[in-house]
């Protein structure tokens, strides 16, 4: 508890700014969503032929995943909150427009003929009766569109709009609970608040506030907020890295301190990061030097010329309880020790991201080559899970394991492939509820085990000696076996685009810090 | 004052009112008696234009309604709902000003003439001004409902069952002091009622209706001493109520 007061106070200052844009995009977006949506619920009322389209038009927007929606608006909107924003505010449409819709269907039809008959034009009995009596079916349906926007503003962390899913996302990549709860926290503080203060205009008698004045005032407080939004597009250069990237000291962290690295950055999803280099939004992002996109994007990798990126070389991680009860996994799984390099992996990922083949059609083909493939056998002996982060190369060498482990034991495989990031995979590992995956020396090191930051320089100076320090540290810490390194080296690396590179002669990360100075200077 | 001629309407080919004439003069209080469902409320309607007939013509002092500007027609219009159609989001003071508010009568004048209205029709202004709808009886808010429809002062008064919706004993007592209400007595007021009771306590003329069509058109003395027919005999009866 108290490990959790002090990261918010050191953090204070990021988390009320997270706090803030998180606040911002959440009433930026529902404001625009009252704004167009209010006005299109009063004219399905008017015109209920229209009724079904418009309901199950803005009825399929709520039902497109939140990343792939953010996906979809980084071509047409770049990165940032006005993608942001753009999502969010589909997504509180349809409770807008349904319970404006329902709200003035549902006012009692003698009042309205009432009105009418009394000598008010529509516009009056629009204003004086329509509005006010539907007011707290309209005003539930904004508490509904708020509280879901609180949550799926989260997400927006994944395409540089901020907010508090940077602490969120941040956590979960970093094993960092405090982290996580920093921003879950007042995240869920923030839904509350929202319905308790919605709950509350609910109950107004509406009749007395002047409806048009309210319109004008949402108007007004939408701008204030949207100019209080950070903007991602201005300026030179511009670094997007992930939560997890972030956080750690062998990431952005690093940088600042060994390469005194000052660069603009946002924070931003792996899955959107690429598109968004190549649509020309950012200029150096962070990745993993095997990636296929490297090769797809036509990007090259900078070179690290402090090594303050630690060895992350793969190796499977298993229960030592697997390995008692089917002694022969070890042999099978150390079959692949050894023989793939980067280079190999790089395009084995290339294949996956670029050439769009299946990760299981890729790792055959591999196997293949290797006259390492063996067709199936019964698979009657039991059951081994393999569990994998979700990214290429994970889903590639879990489909290797699968072919080796049926092809050379008796033993049938189950994958639970997507199991999100480092923390999520090793829980379910810790856990029993797999029994193997592919982890990384360096993030085995750094992320789960995180030994004193002086261990870790010392460490990071081989390969073998993180290697060992984690075999030994996994097997007495948590009963887990590291076997035998698959080869290759998985670490950090900052990527450029290589026509921008070239144009600017950046080759090293130095390079790019030397570049930056002498522009921040003019 | 007001004058009807050959009135049709029709509801998607069901015929609801056919062939309606009627006149009624300057201060004279029309009532429109029949069956359930045999037009009334329609005929009604049609007057103030909230439904448009199929056919035939109204004039209000000799305008045709269908060339006025709906709005400002009603408004000169008062109009009395079966189901007094109040506002629950508006005080009972608020409900009364409605019409003097949207011909934007100063506020004093508004309050002033809230007051008097409600003395008039026997409520209590300190007490109940404030209330809302649903805080008063049934009695209470037909008065209100028809204090609404007197507050700017109309020549002509529509009433759709006024005393609908109440018991006997309140009805009675509601109609007398109808009765005595100096404003009710120099109004044009056409009403409907299916109460032949209220159609003889309260008419100059008696309109009774059957099926869409006009029965009878007469004094109640007429209808009561030359019945043109048997169902007029057995209406006045009270056999239909
Ligand atoms: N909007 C409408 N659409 C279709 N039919 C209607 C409509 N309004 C009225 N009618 C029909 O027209 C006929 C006359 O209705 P109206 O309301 O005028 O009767 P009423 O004499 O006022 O009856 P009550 O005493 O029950 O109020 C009825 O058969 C009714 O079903
Ligand atoms: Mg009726």
């Amino acid at each position: 508890m108290n490990a959790f007061f002090e990261f918010l106070q050191s953090q204070s200052d990021k988390l009320i700014q997270q706090t803030l844009t998180h606040i911002s995009l959440t009433m930026v977006s529902v404001m625009i969503a009252i704004v167009i949506g209010v006005p299109l619920g009063i004219l399905v009322a008017r015109r209920p032929k229209l009724a079904g389209a418009v309901l199950g038009s803005a009825g399929v927007m709520q039902t497109i995943p939140s990343i792939a929606l953010l996906g979809f608006m980084i071509p047409l909107l770049g990165i940032g909150p006005q993608p942001a924003i753009v999502a969010l505010f589909l997504y509180a449409l349809l409770p807008i427009i349904r319970n404006t819709y329902t709200g003035i269907t549902g006012v009692d039809a003698t009042v309205i003929e009432a009105a009418r008959g009394l000598g008010m034009s529509s516009s009056q009995i629009l204003f004086k009766v329509e509005l006010p009596l539907s007011m707290p079916v309209l005003i539930a349906g904004i508490r509904t569109a708020t509280v879901i926007n609180v949550g799926v503003a989260t997400l927006a962390a994944y395409i540089a709009a901020g907010g508090l899913g940077e602490f969120i996302f941040g956590g979960i990549a970093l094993n960092n609970t405090n982290m996580i709860l920093a921003g879950a926290i007042p995240a869920a503080l923030l839904a509350l608040l929202f319905d308790f203060l919605l709950s509350r205009l609910q109950k107004f008698n509406w009749r007395k506030y002047k409806l048009k004045a309210g319109i004008i005032g949402i108007a007004a407080i939408s701008l204030l907020f949207f100019s209080m939004l950070p903007s991602a597009t201005k300026g030179k250069l511009l670094a997007g890295f992930t939560p997890e990237f972030m956080g750690r000291t062998d990431g952005y962290l690093g940088l600042k301190e060994h390469y005194h690295l000052n660069i603009r950055t946002v924070v931003i999803n792996d899955a959107v990061m690429y598109q968004a280099m190549y649509e020309g939004k950012l200029d150096v992002v962070s990745g993993y030097s095997t990636d296929g996109r490297i090769r797809s994007y036509n990007l090259v990798t900078l070179e690290d010329d402090r090594h303050i990126f630690p060895p992350y070389f793969a190796a499977p991680v298993i229960r030592t309880s697997a390995l008692e009860k089917y002694p022969e996994l070890e042999a099978t799984l150390n079959l692949l020790a050894g023989r793939i390099n980067d280079s190999i992996m790089t395009m084995l990922n290339y294949r996956v991201d670029f050439l769009k083949k299946a990760p299981a059609t890729v790792a055959r083909e591999f196997l293949e080559t290797q006259g390492l493939y063996q067709p199936p056998r019964s698979g009657s002996k039991g059951m081994v899970r393999i569990g994998s982060k979700i990214f290429t190369e994970q889903y590639i060498l879990v489909e290797m394991y699968k072919m080796l482990i049926k092809g050379y034991t008796d033993l049938d495989v189950s994958s639970k492939t997507g199991l999100g990031g480092t923390k999520i995979c090793f829980d379910a590992l810790v856990n029993d509820q797999i029994d193997l995956y592919p982890e990384y020396t360096g993030t085995g090191l750094l992320v789960i085990l995180q030994p004193p930051a002086i261990l870790v320089s010392e460490l990071t100076k081989s390969k073998d000696s993180v290697y060992n320090y984690v075999r030994e540290q996994f097997l007495r810490q948590y009963d887990l076996r590291w076997l035998q390194p698959i080869g290759f080296n998985n670490a950090y690396a900052l990527m450029m685009r290589k026509g921008t590179a070239e144009e600017l002669q950046i080759n090293s990360i130095s390079d790019l810090t030397a570049y930056l100075e002498k522009n921040n200077k003019r | 004052m007001i004058e009807v001629e050959h009135l049709h309407k029709s509801f998607n080919g069901t015929i609801a009112v056919r062939d309606i004439s009627f006149e009624v003069n300057k201060g004279e209080n029309l009532i429109l008696l029949g069956t359930s469902g045999c037009g009334k409320t329609t005929t009604l309607r049609m007057l103030n234009r909230l439904i448009l007939p199929t056919s035939g013509n109204i004039r209000i002092n000799g305008q045709d309604v269908r060339s006025a500007q709906p709005e400002k027609l009603r408004r000169g219009i008062g109009y009395v709902m079966q189901q007094t159609g109040l506002f629950p989001h508006y005080t009972v003071a608020e409900n009364i000003a409605i019409v003097p508010k949207l011909e934007k009568w100063p506020k004093e004048k508004i309050a002033e003439r809230t007051r008097t209205l409600m003395q008039k029709l026997g409520l209590s202004y300190e007490e109940q001004a404030h209330m809302f709808p649903h805080e008063l009886s049934g009695g209470q808010q037909q008065r209100v409902g028809i204090a609404r429809a007197l507050a700017a002062d109309p020549p002509i008064l529509l009433m759709d069952e006024p005393f609908g919706a109440l018991d006997p004993i309140t009805r009675q007592k509601i109609r007398n002091d109808f009765k005595e209400v100096d404003e009710l007595k120099r109004k044009t007021i056409v009403m409907v009622t299916h109460d032949v009771q209220d159609a003889f306590a309260l008419a100059s003329r008696i309109c009774l209706m059957d099926k869409g069509s006009i029965v009878q058109l007469g004094t109640p003395e007429e209808l009561r001493e030359q019945p043109v027919n048997d169902f007029v005999s057995r209406f006045l009866k009270g056999e239909y109520n």
